[in-house]
C-alpha cells in the first residue's frame, strides 16, 4: 500500500485499556509484534492475558468506549488508525480475517451454512449472488463439507464441522493476515488434529500470515514459526520456536513447560505455577510476575523490565538475563 | 451451477414447507385466508345499502333460518350480513394499527437495543410514558381531541402498542448484539445495518410474531369497546364490538345476536393465534 515492507503486520507498542467506572483495566500494555509475510506467529498465554484483546485490536473491533486503545498498528505498512470506519469494513474479512473461539456460537443461527459464507463474499468482492453461492461451495469442499450440505443451518452440523465453515468463512477472501482465536479449544482432541493440519495446509496455499492465539504449547510446537509469550498484558518473551522451546528463558516461560506433564517421566508431579494473574486493574509496580516468580529480587518488584535480545531474535523481558 | 441445487429453493418457500406440516397453522391460515376474502368480496355478496344497513320490520328478530343464516336483528337487519361487513372495520383497522405499532416499535427497540447508552435511555423512557397510559382511555383521549374516524382509530390504537414492540425488540436485540455470531459479522467486514438486518433481526423476529397475533386479538376486542362507547364505528355501519352491544338488550330472548358476533371474535383471534404459532416455529431454524 503507501510503502513496501517485509512485515504483514506491524504492531508498535500498542496499549487497550478499558475505563469501567472509576476503575481502569490494564489489557494491554505496551505489546510489540512484527509478523513477517507467511510467518505464523503463536501468541501464549494464560486465559485473560491479553491475547484475544491484541486478535481484535488488529481489527478494531475494541468497544470503545470503554475501551480506549494507544500505540500504532501497520497492517502491510498502514496505520489503521487513521483509517475510517468505512475503509476498515473493507480490511475486516478481507486483508484481515479472524477465526473466533467457539464456533458453537460465532454462525448465524438462521442463516444456511452457504448464505454466511457467501455473505462475506459478497461484501468483498463485486459479483452476483449465485457466483458467490458457487463460490462459497467451493470453500466448503475445500474445508472438507460436501458442498449439498451448503443448504443446511449451523445447528444440524457437529462442532468440528462449525470450526471448518467459520474457517471457510474467515478464509472465503483468501486474507493476508489470519488471525486464530484459540480455533481448537471448543474442539475435542480428534478434531483438534484435524483441524489444525487443514489450517496449516490452507495457509500454506494462500500464502498467509497468521496469528496463532493460543494457551497449548502443542499447538504452538506444531504450527508456529516465531512464539511470544504474553503475561498481563505485555510480552515477556518472543523469539523462534526453538530459542522458546529449547533456550527457554523468562520465569514465567518456565513455568509454562513445567505445568505440562513430562511424558517420559509420568510419576513426576507437575510444577504449576503458583498464584494468580495480578488484577489487570491493580499491576504490580515492577516486573507484573515478580509476585509469582520464584526467582525474583528487590529490582524485580519495583522496576520493570525492559524486552531485551539474548541471541538473535530471542528477547525476553526480566531482569536476570544481561543484553547479549 | 446445477451443484449447488439447494440454492433454488428460497427462504421463503422453505418456511412454506415447514409451515405445511403443522396441521393447527394450516387451519389458522385457512381461516384467516377465507376471512379476508369474505371482507375484500363482501361487495359481492350482500349489497350494503339493502341488506347492511337496510331496515326490513317484517322480519324483525327471526332466530337462524334458511334465509337469514345467522338470523335477522331488531331492525330485521341480516346478521350474517352485518357480521361479514363488519369483518371489514375490525380487520382492517386492528391489523393497520397492529403492523404500524410493529414495524414503528421494532424501529426504535432494534436502535434502543443496539446502540444503547443515551439512545436507549431516552426511547425506554418515552416507552415507560406510553405504557403507563391504558390503551382504551389513550384511545378515547385521541380520538375525543382528534374527532372519530378511522383515521384516528388506528393512529390511536397503534401509538398504545408501540411500546410493547419496543420492549420486546430491545430486550433480544440486547442478548443477539453481545453474541458471538454479531462479533463474527463485524469481523468479516459487515456493515451495521448489514448486521442489524441480517444478523440481529431475524433472530428476534419469534416473539413479535407472537405477540403480532396477540396484539390482533386485543385490538379486535379494544376496537369493540369503543364502538360500544361510540368512539368506535359509527352506528348503522356494522362491527362486531358494536354488534355485540348492541345485542346485550336482546340476549335474553334472542341469544344467537349475541353468540354470532362473539364467535365471529373467537375464530379470527383463535385461527390468527394458531397462524402465528405455526409461523414462529416454521420461521426458527432450529424447530422442525
Amino acid at each position: 500500500m503507501s510503502e513496501q515492507t517485509n512485515y504483514a503486520l506491524e504492531i508498535e507498542n500498542l496499549f487497550v485499556e478499558y475505563h469501567v467506572d472509576k476503575e481502569v483495566v490494564h489489557a494491554l500494555n505496551g505489546i510489540s509484534l512484527k509478523l513477517k509475510k507467511g510467518e505464523t506467529v503463536g501468541l501464549v498465554g494464560e486465559t485473560g492475558a491479553g491475547k484475544t484483546t491484541t486478535g481484535l485490536s488488529i481489527l478494531r473491533l475494541i468497544p470503545s468506549p470503554p475501551g480506549v486503545v494507544r500505540g500504532k498498528i501497520l497492517v502491510k505498512g498502514e496505520d489503521i488508525s487513521t483509517l475510517s470506519e468505512k475503509q476498515m469494513e473493507t480490511i475486516r474479512g478481507n486483508v484481515v480475517s479472524m477465526i473466533f473461539q467457539d464456533p458453537m456460537t460465532s454462525l448465524n443461527p438462521t442463516k444456511t451454512v452457504n448464505d454466511q459464507i457467501a455473505e462475506v463474499i459478497r461484501l468483498h468482492e463485486k459479483i452476483g449472488k449465485k457466483e458467490a453461492a458457487v463460490k462459497a461451495g467451493d470453500m466448503l469442499e475445500m474445508v472438507g463439507i460436501p458442498r449439498d450440505r451448503g443448504g443446511e443451518y449451523p445447528h444440524q452440523f457437529s462442532g468440528g464441522m462449525k470450526q471448518r465453515v467459520v474457517i471457510a468463512m474467515a478464509l472465503a477472501c483468501s486474507p493476508e493476515i489470519l488471525i486464530a482465536d484459540e480455533p481448537t479449544t471448543a474442539l475435542d482432541v480428534t478434531i483438534q488434529a484435524q483441524v489444525l493440519d487443514m489450517i496449516r495446509e490452507l495457509k500454506k496455499k494462500y500464502d498467509m500470515s497468521m496469528i496463532m492465539i493460543t494457551h497449548d504449547l502443542g499447538i504452538v510446537a506444531e504450527i508456529c514459526d516465531t512464539v511470544a509469550i504474553v503475561y498481563a498484558g505485555s510480552i515477556v518473551e518472543y523469539g523462534t520456536l526453538e530459542d522458546i522451546f529449547n533456550r527457554t528463558a523468562h520465569p514465567y516461560t518456565v513455568g509454562l513447560f513445567g505445568s505440562l506433564p513430562n511424558m517420559d517421566d509420568r510419576t513426576q508431579r507437575l510444577k504449576p505455577i503458583q498464584g494468580l494473574m495480578p488484577d489487570p486493574t491493580n499491576l504490580p509496580e515492577g516486573c507484573p510476575f515478580s509476585p509469582r516468580c520464584p526467582q525474583a529480587t528487590e529490582e524485580c518488584r519495583t522496576r520493570k523490565p525492559a524486552l531485551r535480545n539474548i541471541g538473535g531474535e530471542h528477547v525476553v523481558a526480566c531482569h536476570l538475563f544481561k543484553e547479549g | 451451477m446445477e451443484k449447488n441445487e439447494f440454492k433454488q429453493r428460497s427462504m421463503l418457500a422453505e418456511t412454506w414447507k415447514r409451515l405445511k406440516k403443522n396441521k393447527g397453522a394450516m387451519i389458522g391460515l385457512v381461516i384467516v385466508t377465507v376471512l379476508f376474502l369474505l371482507a375484500i368480496f363482501a361487495g359481492v355478496i350482500y349489497d350494503y345499502d339493502t341488506d347492511v344497513i337496510g331496515q326490513n320490520y317484517n322480519e324483525l328478530l327471526q332466530g337462524p333460518s334458511g334465509k337469514h343464516w345467522f338470523g335477522t336483528d331488531e331492525m330485521g337487519r341480516d346478521l350474517l350480513a352485518r357480521i361479514i361487513y363488519g369483518s371489514r372495520a375490525s380487520l382492517f383497522i386492528s391489523f393497520a394499527a397492529v403492523a404500524l405499532a410493529a414495524v414503528i416499535g421494532c424501529f426504535f427497540g432494534a436502535i434502543s437495543g443496539y446502540f444503547g447508552g443515551k439512545v436507549d435511555s431516552v426511547i425506554m423512557r418515552m416507552t415507560d410514558i406510553l405504557l403507563a397510559i391504558p390503551e382504551t382511555l389513550f384511545a378515547i383521549t385521541l380520538v375525543a381531541a382528534l374527532g372519530t374516524s378511522t383515521f384516528t382509530l388506528i393512529i390511536a390504537l397503534a401509538i398504545s402498542n408501540i411500546p410493547i414492540y419496543c420492549r420486546l425488540l430491545r430486550g433480544s436485540v440486547l442478548t443477539q448484539r453481545g453474541s458471538e455470531h454479531v462479533e463474527a459479522a463485524r469481523a468479516i467486514g459487515a456493515k451495521t445495518s448489514t448486521i442489524i438486518v441480517h444478523h440481529i433481526l431475524p433472530n428476534c423476529i419469534a416473539p413479535v410474531l407472537v405477540q403480532f397475533t396477540l396484539s390482533i386479538a386485543v385490538t379486535i376486542l379494544t376496537i369493540s369497546g369503543l364502538s360500544f362507547l361510540g368512539l368506535g364505528v359509527a352506528a348503522p355501519k356494522p362491527e362486531w364490538g358494536a354488534l355485540l352491544s348492541s345485542s346485550r338488550s336482546y340476549m335474553r330472548e334472542h341469544t344467537y345476536l349475541t353468540i354470532f358476533p362473539g364467535l365471529a371474535i373467537m375464530i379470527t383471534i383463535l385461527s390468527l393465534n394458531l397462524l402465528g404459532d405455526g409461523l414462529r416455529d416454521a420461521l426458527d431454524p432450529r424447530l422442525r
